[in-house]
């Protein structure tokens, strides 16, 4: 098995801290060398330097694993990018670039994407410290022997310079249906920026935050240190934890049979429905992971329904279904909303679905 | 506008070569930032700086726009190896200056001498911050 399949196979080993609402965690540290343009002011052979450098700053130190992406096919990319493993632009930019790994400390780094290094951090649960320890380590690993681009004033150089200072970006997914049905998302929503980080819907905004996933993280880099950024994410998680907790157990006080009654239909549906879309999948999955934690569900752990949240999207359905290159599932799903293709992505999803919770 | 994310931020405008980084793409005109040969307008247009020199070429021109993304432009982070030595003493040196200050102006003399001696210290240990 490659190592992008590996890292798309591979869930969490353990549940994180405060599971229950805490999805994940994510450190994201850019990182440029001195000697060295931004990627986009470099050419070809400028770029696979910077991977060159970087490459022998740490070869020896890990169990890295280095993924040319010229040597993945374009389902596996995707696949990795809806696992949020590489982002949008970094697919979209000029071929030279590498993705480092390190699965099982969820370690991740991106090598010219618009900064030369994103160093990625990915821990289950609420754990932002550990998850920074890990950036941290790997930081320190790249600055032994290339010069980072650094200013007293300005911090770590970033070519956007909303990233200057730290350069370093932490969010936690977190799931929040009760609030959401409480109506207090907008709340939240107005007094965070006020201090300086931001909650969004994690799929789509508005009324219609799909999967009642939202993501926290902060918007300020600068003038503010690592450790002052996590203390003070942490206090506002622990709140929005909390009160989550506190509506979950109200809802069940109050309306004991009526969410009983939803969750069980949710659990029929996914079950043995037929067809699935994403949409609806969504639906299934928030009223589902309410239910394992009142106890409802009880064949079903938080571990292998968070799986499907990647698992069931478009590219990693086809590479599932499409054999090793992914090639016949790809063309199955590509098609668009219109298409007679969908529906059979629908179907696939639904089988695949089923054939996890088994 | 830094908050403005253009997509395609691969407009590369190739006319003519100017003498930066071996590496670096020909810029567009005759530019003010050695290492990769961007221009301020560049940078407002893009959001995006080109190179690590950029901010040190246009200081001047972007310290106010950094201080409307963050409210500020001092760094109090982390601080790579090469320079860790030099900054955080004289990160150190700052703080320990104003607590000198502070107990002076308390008329707590033999604090200040303490901390006095401490900066003398660290100023000798560090060579000339
Ligand atoms: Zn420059």
């Amino acid at each position: 098995m490659n190592t992008a399949k590996k890292i798309l196979e591979g869930a969490s080993p353990v549940l994180g801290p405060d599971c229950d609402a805490a999805i994940s965690s994510r450190v994201r540290i850019a990182r440029n060398f001195s000697d060295f343009p931004f990627p986009v002011k470099l050419n070809p052979e400028g770029r696979k330097k910077v991977i060159e450098a970087v490459n022998n700053a740490v070869k020896n130190q890990n169990n890295y694993e280095f993924i040319d992406f010229a040597d993945l096919s374009p389902p596996e990319i995707n696949a990795l990018m809806e696992k949020r493993i590489v982002s949008p632009d970094f697919i979209k930019g000029p071929p030279e670039k590498e993705l480092i790994a390190d699965i099982n400390d969820g370690l991740y780094v991106m090598v010219n994407e618009e900064d030369h290094l994103r160093i990625q951090s990915i821990k289950s649960g609420f754990a932002i410290y550990e998850a920074y320890d890990e950036a941290n380590k790997f930081d320190n690993l790249a600055d032994g022997s290339l010069n980072y681009a650094y200013d007293e004033n300005f911090g770590y150089l970033t070519q956007c310079p909303t990233n200057l200072g730290t350069g370093m970006r932490v969010s936690v997914m977190l799931h929040l249906p009760a609030i959401t049905l409480n109506a207090k998302i907008q709340n939240i929503t107005v007094d965070l920026p006020k201090i300086g980080l931001t909650i969004r819907g994690f799929y789509g905004e508005g009324t219609e935050v799909g999967g009642d996933l939202y993501q926290i993280s902060n918007n300020i880099t600068l003038g503010i240190s690592e450790e002052q950024t996590l203390d003070k994410i942490k206090p506002v998680v622990e709140k929005i934890i909390e009160l989550e907790r506190n509506f979950r157990n109200a809802i069940y006080k109050n309306s004991k049979d009526l969410i009983t009654d939803k969750i069980k239909r949710a659990y029929g549906t996914i079950k043995n429905a037929h067809m699935i879309s994403s949409g609806e999948f969504l639906s299934l999955y928030s009223m589902l992971r309410l239910g394992i934690t009142y106890g409802i569900i009880q064949d079903i752990d938080y571990k292998i329904l968070d799986s499907l949240l990647v698992k069931v999207m478009p590219a990693n359905l086809s590479l599932r279904f499409g054999g090793e290159d992914g090639e016949k599932g790809w063309k199955a799903v590509k098609g668009k909303k219109s298409d007679p293709g969908n529906g059979n992505k629908d179907i696939l999803r639904a089988e695949y679905i089923r054939e996890i919770l088994k | 506008m830094f908050f403005e994310f253009e997509p395609e931020i691969f407009n590369v405008f190739i006319l003519k070569p100017s003498q930066g980084h071996p590496n670096s793409i020909p810029a567009a005109e005759k530019k003010i930032c050695k290492m990769c040969g961007v221009s301020f307008a560049d940078i407002t247009k893009t959001g995006k700086a080109g190179c690590g020199e950029c901010y040190e070429t246009f200081k001047n021109e972007l310290t106010h726009s950094i201080i409307r993304i963050h409210g500020a432009v001092n760094h109090t982070g982390k601080i790579p190896k090469n320079r860790r030595v030099k900054i955080s003493a004289k990160r150190k040196l700052e703080e320990l200056s104003f607590r000198m200050q502070k107990a002076v102006g308390e008329q707590n003399f033999e604090e200040a001498a303490n901390i006095r001696d401490e900066i003398n210290k660290i100023k000798t240990e560090a060579g000339e911050v």
